[in-house]
This record gives C-alpha cells, structure tokens and sequence, in this order.
C-alpha cells in the first residue's frame, strides 16, 4: 500500500462523513473549524477508516486522531 | 454495504414524501441508523431509476427503550416503528455497559423486574400495533458472564430469560407486530459498546438494518412459479424412464426433488401460481402427475405446456392464461440450455437452475424461491387465486363460442361492495400496492399513508367482491377516495386481473354513483406503461382514451356509456362517518 493510496482512501473516508465539505477543507479539518466534527462524526469516522482499512485504531488515541494528518500518520504507523 | 456506502447513500438526491422512522432503542443506536436510512432509501427507490425518497430515522433518549416507544408513539399518528429489545431494556443488571453490585440470590429478583419490564413493552407495543406498521428485534448482546453455571451450560435462569422474551416477542407476532429473524454472523462489540454506547458491528448493525428495512418495506412477491419435470419437479426423464420410474423420495437417492416438491405445496397454500413448461408428450406426463405421493397437489398445476418448442414460448402462453407480467413469474429448470433460453427471450422472466446433483444449492435455491413469493399473510383471496384463474381461463374459453351478452347474462354474478374503513384491510392495502393493468394511475400506498388516509373524516374506500358460476374470486377491486361536495373524487382505483371482462369496474361506478348521491366522479389518470386495461374502461366511459389528468365523468354521462351490467349488487352500509352534501 502506497502512502499516497492510503492518503487517497482516507480522503474518500472524510467525504463520506462530512459531505459538501471541499478536499482543501478536508485535509486541514479539525473538531476546532468544522462545525460538523462533533461527537458523533468523529465515532463515524473512526468506524468508517477500521471499516475501510481492516483496521481497529486504539481506543485511548481517539482523541487525538482529530485531524487527517493525525489519522494519515496513525494509518501509516500501523502499516510499517 | 459498508459504512462508508450507506453514508454516500443517504447523501444522495432524493424526491417525494419523507419516509419517517422511530427507531426505538436502549442503546446509542448511531450506525444504525445511518444503515436503516440507506437501506430504507434503496427499498422505497422507484423501479424507473429517479431517486428515492428521503428516509428519516428519529431516535430517543439513551437507556429508555419504554419511554422511546411511548414518546415515539405520542408524536406521530401512524408512523412506523422499529424497536430493538436488548438485556440491558429488560433489566439493566443484564447490561454489559453499566456495573451494579450483584447481591447473593439475584436470579429471582432479576427474573421479576424482567416480567414486569415485558408485560409493560407488551402492552403498549401490542396495543399500537393496530394503527401502526412495528417491526423489532431481539437482543444482539450477550447475557453477562456471572449467571452461575458452567460456561458450556444453559443455566434454568438463562432459559426462563429466553422464555420470557420468546413468549413476549411471540405474543407481539400474534398482533401483527413484524419480528425479524435472527440474524446470522457475530454481533455484539463491546468496544465499540464501552466506547460510544453502539454495541453492535458494523456488519451486523448493516444487515439488521437490512431486515428492519425488509419487514417495514417489504418486496412485491411474485405471483408465479413455471417450473420444468423432469429432474426438476421428479428424478428422471419420463419420456424414457416411464410414468412410473420417475422419483422424489429419500430411498431412490431423490428426496432434493420431494423438498421441491413440499416447496410447491407451500406455494400453492399461499396463494402462488404453479404452472409447467416440459418438453414432453403430454401423455407420460399425465399419467405421472396422476400417480399417488406427490408431496403437493398436482391439481395445483395451471396450465400444463407439455410439448418440444421453446420453453419461453410455454411460458408466455402460460402468463396469458395467468392475465399476469412476464416480471411477476419465476421459471426454474436443470437444464441450463433451456434457462438460457428463456432468460435470452424473455428477460423479465426471473431464471433459476435447479441442481439435483447439489443438495446445498438445492436447498439454497429453495430459500430463494420461498423469499421471491413470501408474504407476511395470506389472505382469503390468496388461497382462491388459483382456482378463480382456472375459473377466469374457463370463462374466456367460453366466451371464444359465444355472445358476450349472453355469457355475460348466464353468469349468475353477484358482487358485493363494501364501504367500511376500518380496521385496516390486508387485501384492499395489497391489491392498492400490487394491482397493475387496472390501475387508475399506478399509484402505490405506503401503510403509514394507508392507515392515516383511513383515519381521515369523509374519506371512502370501497372493496368489491365478486362470485359467480365458476367459483368466488374474494375481494378484487379498490377505489379510494373523498367526497367533495356532490363530486366523489377517486385517488385510487384498482381492479384484481383475475376479475377481468366481467364489468365488475362499470358495477363498481354505479355502485359509488348510487351509495355517495354524487353527481359526478373525479378520476385522477395517469397512463403507466402497464394500466392498459384501465385506458379501455375509460376510452368506453368516455367515447375515447381521454387525455392524462383530472377527469370528471358526470352521473348523466356515466349512465349514457355504461354497458349494461349484470351481476347482482349487494351494499354493505354506507360509513356513516362519510359526510355527503344534500
């Protein structure tokens, strides 16, 4: 898996939860300044990126996998 | 479907009426109801590909399933409900989520607080079931580790648990409350379950949502079967083995064919067509369908096509004499030559091979064919359709050898048409939803509008039966609609094929013309690609196919087109809660 398939997936991962939100927005989101990154979108979204990526991401980092870098590098970690 | 699918999904463009859930649960039900949204979305989509309705799935308050259905229930008339029964609603000490101090001797008290809880969930379930479509399912998580017992052992407290939530969830079946089956594959996620309140998988939350959303939208079923004999319907090829050498029991190697066979008797119960399309000499073919044992009645077949064409052509003769699509019949075969055939002529047709020397897919493929015909009842006129269409193919023979008028005259018809609204018929919602060539406007009913249109002061709905020489047809026609002023208009209006030629739609009109005072009725028409009788009825009552629209047919136009109509009428009484104007 290349870094730039796993960059791509998890991007098609952050379109699904956050709808109408554009790629630039995307990629520099957090629960700061997006408004629909609560609670319950970012439950969503880890489910969605273990769903997608067979993958289960530690419970106790959940909180800090609060943007796509932080969820990339999480991502990337496990896959070396 | 995956999360990520069902999210993208309910994203899409939607159109029409929102389809609004309760979905009642004790748990944070999160993915869920994103999966019951998009599987909702792709069972209300139209079969012309224009987008499908919204879907609304409205939750509760955490840890509060009785209050969830009662809040649910108070808000919306008629809504329908999706409630999930875990341990934790029974008693929240069989939780797994929250700790309690398990004092010594807790069986018996937990025992109590669980029949309490269920009467409590009975009650109010069972008596909302009447105005309301309710589906439910049974708990996904498991009992918690500390009931005494081994590990491999069903303690008496575990079992006198499931014996209370089967005799509840039995109980809300007898009351029309849809239960789904339980569905296969590991379900619970304590992770998930400690760490956002969601106890399910995300594969389970999706296809739970797919049998929620089956049971609240259920599938049209098909209306019939045409199966292929030999090694089909029998072991061996009749025509060279003999009428007496052909098998379907478990001491000729051949019991795959009598689980067909008792497929075919379960059909018939309901109301499914079975018909044959064999290339055979008819007279071996008879003669085997006339040997004792079969494990279905063999009268059931209607028609017989034995004879060397194509197979599509037996099954388009066969769908004549039904008076149904080609997309409403299922064709099963072991021939895979002839499946192809069929499938290559007539596409519409639903093609399956039947595989005798694979019991495993034998038995798949009669799962399959059980879930194409299924119905959640059978009514009345289901166990007379078969016979009434043998008895309507008889008319049409006969009519070939004489004068309409004349035949029409001997028939000796009575029909009875009958205005009550409530409680909710079953075969009137049906014919509404499933009726095609007589069809006002190919306008479908959801339950939810069924029930509240119902519901609505000066509303009308009139059922026809019909019965004459030949046999009773049951319930065959619907027409819904409002009086306004001296103007009946009609929404719906529907007639059963299986009642065709027999003018029991210009009966229907004169009835509605006589009961209501009106002086005219509105018809609200709209041509679809199959309601081509309806465009007939129409063409005679108004001199000509009229165009799509608002049609109003005065009482003195109808009496000056209306063919004579023989049948004799019975009234049931006019609702008096219809107000008509003076």
């Amino acid at each position: 898996m290349s870094n730039s398939t796993t960059h791509d997936r998890l991007l098609v991962c952050f379109r699904a939860v956050f709808p109408g939100v554009s790629d630039a927005d995307l990629l520099a989101a957090s629960p700061g300044n997006l408004s629909a990154w609560d609670s319950v979108a970012q439950v969503t979204l880890i489910s969605v990126i273990e769903e997608e990526f067979t993958t289960t991401l530690p419970l106790e980092q959940y909180g800090e996998l609060t943007s796509f870098a932080a969820l990339l590098a999480q991502l990337e970690t496990r896959r070396t | 479907m995956k999360l990520r699918e069902a999210l993208l999904a309910v994203e899409r463009p939607a159109g029409g009426p929102v389809y609004r859930l309760h979905l009642c649960c004790g748990f944070e039900p999160l993915h869920l109801g994103t999966f019951l949204k998009a599987h909702l979305r792709a069972r209300l989509a139209p079969e012309d590909g224009s987008p499908s309705r919204p879907a609304e799935v409205l939750t509760g308050l955490f840890g509060d399933l009785k209050g969830n259905i009662d809040r649910a229930i108070a808000a919306e008339a008629a809504s329908p409900l999706a409630v999930l029964v875990d341990w934790a609603d029974i008693d929240p000490r069989l939780g797994l989520r929250e700790g309690y101090l398990l004092e010594t001797d807790i069986e018996g008290s937990i025992l109590a607080e669980a029949l309490t809880r269920l009467i409590q969930l009975e009650q109010v379930l069972t008596s909302a079931a009447s105005g309301r479509r309710i589906v439910m399912a049974l708990p996904s998580s498991p009992l918690p580790p500390w009931l005494p017992g081994l590990p491999e052992q069903s303690s008496a407290t575990e079992l006198q648990l499931r014996a209370l939530l089967y005799g509840f969830s039995a109980r809300c079946a007898a009351a029309g409350i849809r239960v789904a089956s339980p569905v296969p594959g590991p379900a619970y996620d304590l992770r998930a379950h400690l760490s956002s309140g969601f106890p399910l998988r995300i594969s389970y939350a999706d296809a739970l949502a797919a049998a929620l959303a089956a049971l609240l939208v259920p599938g049209v079923p098909k209306k019939g079967l045409v199966t292929d004999l030999d090694n089909t319907v029998w072991m061996g090829i009749v025509g060279e083995d003999g009428p007496e050498n052909v098998h379907w029991a478990l001491e000729q190697d051949a019991r795959v064919h009598g689980l067909y066979q008792q497929l075919l008797a379960g059909l018939h119960a309901q109301g499914t067509l079975l018909g044959i399309a064999s290339k055979n000499d008819p007279r071996p073919v008879s003669e085997a369908l006339a040997r004792p044992g079969f494990l279905f009645p063999t009268s059931a077949l209607f028609p017989v096509e034995t004879n060397w064409g194509p197979k599509s052509e037996s099954i388009r003769r066969i769908a004549a004499r039904w008076n149904i699509g080609l997309d409403s019949i299922v064709f099963v075969d072991d021939s895979p030559l002839e499946v192809a055939e069929v499938r290559q002529s007539l596409p519409e047709v639903e093609c399956h091979l039947f595989s005798a020397s694979d019991p495993v897919a034998a038995l798949e493929l009669i799962n399959t064919l059980r879930a194409r015909f299924a119905r959640d009842r059978v009514t009345d006129e289901d166990r007379l359709r078969a016979a009434s269409l043998r008895q309507s193919a008889e008319l049409v023979d006969a009519a070939k050898d004489s004068d309409p008028e004349t035949l029409l005259s001997a028939l000796d018809a009575r029909i009875k048409l009958a205005f009550s609204r409530n409680p909710l018929d079953p075969r009137a919602f049906e014919l509404l939803n499933k009726t095609n060539q007589f069809n006002l406007n190919g306008e479908r009913w959801e339950e939810s509008r069924f029930r509240r249109f119902l519901a609505t002061p000066g509303s009308l709905l009139c059922v026809a039966s019909y019965e004459d020489r030949f046999g009773p047809l049951g319930k065959i026609a619907v027409a819904a609609g409002s009086m306004d002023g001296k103007i009946l208009r009609l929404t719906s209006w529907v007639l059963s094929c299986r009642a065709f030629s027999r003018r029991i739609e210009f009966a229907m009109l004169e009835a509605l013309f006589g009961h209501t005072g009106a002086d005219a009725v509105e018809l609200d028409w709209k041509t679809t690609p199959k309601n081509n009788a309806t465009r007939h009825a129409l063409s005679v009552l108004f001199g000509q196919l009229p165009d799509q629209g608002i049609l109003l047919l005065s009482r003195t136009q109808f009496t000056e087109r209306c063919p004579q109509v023989y049948a004799a009428r019975q009234m049931e009484p006019l609702d008096p809660s219809i107000e008509l104007s003076e």
